[in-house]
């Protein structure tokens, strides 16, 4: 059967660490929220110079460098980004003339935090089409800069970074073998930048904290912790996996609290979740993938293991996918 | 009071937009305030703060208080 199998990933995070004790505009009586409301710690920061396609470019360079993979024979690129360098084209667009991959198509999708398990599905439909034998999928975002810097409820929780994984079609028992997809559009004003498209274009706004992202905290966290873990469920029951089956469960890296109560509703230990959002913040669409691998380079995650990757975020939307490594 | 009230309302949708069009009475506890959360809440102490030129004790803000009551603490402190 054909499969799509990730033959390599990379990831790339800028180098400017930024821990909680350095947001300094904000009360310093209040930093300490930020640890134990969320498990951030540190985030990382890209520089004023950069947007977001350059992180993607690295993270890319680093998973096809690691496969020796050249860029002229990569044949579709993905992007998922809710942080795009601009409204259009494509992000994906210079990316792929940066990476030289001059054969490949290029496009975006926004599924905003989610756009991890959306994009690795997508991937998969694309090999599995039969049309493709590699597709590159890079989920990259900078809210940086899209974040209101003086906003105590959404500024400290996120970070800047990358990841990629190179798909191709292979024969093994290795690869993706199910994805489930949902989105609850009734609540898409939970998350979101009110200005700036054609809803609210900028010079109809009143006020310009519309141009910058906003959130729904409590709304947002119930919803995580109620759909992060019933989309598992519903993965392994539609894929017919059992949960002991599985050996690692990479979730979106949003808030250690939602990740406490999933890893609780399924009643699974805490040791077999990745965790890195105490050092990034929360990277949206990134995390999955910038975990992702990170555990398969420090080779706690191994070639063979069975992982549920799942991810929650704007829409609302949420997925999941049970990937063999 | 009126004047400190008045102040509040027109905060109140700048920094949690979901409130647009909430009502902001004394009564009325914060944490009813759409969007109103421990983190969000920092952005309303940073303003008070700011705007009065008063210190709001952390606790102030959180449980149960209502609008009143923080429109009292900073009358006190003026």
């Amino acid at each position: 059967m054909r499969n799509s199998v990730i033959f390599s990933t990379g990831s790339y995070l800028p180098e400017s660490v930024v821990s909680n004790e350095e947001l300094a505009h904000f009360p310093s009586s209040s930093i300490k929220l930020i640890a134990q409301k969320t498990g951030v710690l540190s985030r990382r920061i890209a520089p004023e110079d950069q947007c977001t396609s350059d992180l993607a470019i690295k993270a890319a360079r680093s998973c096809l460098e690691k496969a020796d993979f050249p860029a002229e024979s990569i044949q579709g690129i993905v992007l998922s980004t809710s942080s795009p360098d601009r409204i259009q084209p494509a992000t994906a667009t210079r990316v792929q003339h940066e990476l030289g991959a001059t054969n490949a198509f290029a496009f975006d999708i926004n599924s905003v935090c989610s756009g991890s398990t959306f994009g690795i599905c997508v991937a998969d439909a694309l090999i599995k089409s039969g049309k493709f034998e590699n597709i590159l999928f890079i989920a990259s975002e900078m809210y940086s800069k899209i974040l209101y810097k003086k906003d105590f409820g959404t500024f400290p929780l996120f970070g800047d970074g990358a990841g990629a994984i190179l798909f191709r079609d292979g024969n093994s028992d290795r690869g993706v073998y199910h994805s489930c997809l949902r989105t609850d559009g009734s609540k898409s004003n939970a998350i979101c930048v009110p200005a700036g498209g054609t809803m609210l274009p900028f010079e109809k706004m009143n006020n310009p904290r519309m141009a910058y992202f906003r959130m729904n905290g409590n709304a947002v966290f119930e919803f995580a912790a109620k759909q992060g873990t019933q989309i598992v469920i519903e993965l392994l029951k539609e894929s017919g996996a059992a949960l002991t089956d599985v050996d690692w469960f990479i979730v979106h890296q949003a808030n250690i609290n939602i990740i406490d109560t999933i890893a609780s509703g399924l009643g699974v230990s805490k040791e077999k979740f990745v965790i890195n959002l105490d050092r990034y913040g929360n990277t949206a669409s990134a995390s999955v993938l910038v975990a992702l691998d990170e555990a398969i380079s420090s080779n706690t995650i191994r070639r063979g293991e069975l992982v549920v990757t799942s991810a929650f975020g704007g829409g609302l939307s949420w997925g999941a996918n049970l990937i063999r490594i | 009071m009126l004047e400190v009230l008045q102040t509040i309302r027109e905060c109140i949708p700048d920094l949690f937009p979901d409130a647009m069009g909430f009502p902001i009475e004394p009564e009325t506890p914060l944490n009813l305030i759409p969007e109103w959360d421990s983190m969000s809440s920092v952005n309303f102490k940073v303003f008070l703060e700011e705007t009065f030129g008063v210190k709001i004790p952390d606790d102030l803000l959180e449980g149960e208080t209502t609008v009143g009551e923080v429109i009292s603490f900073i009358r006190r402190m003026d």
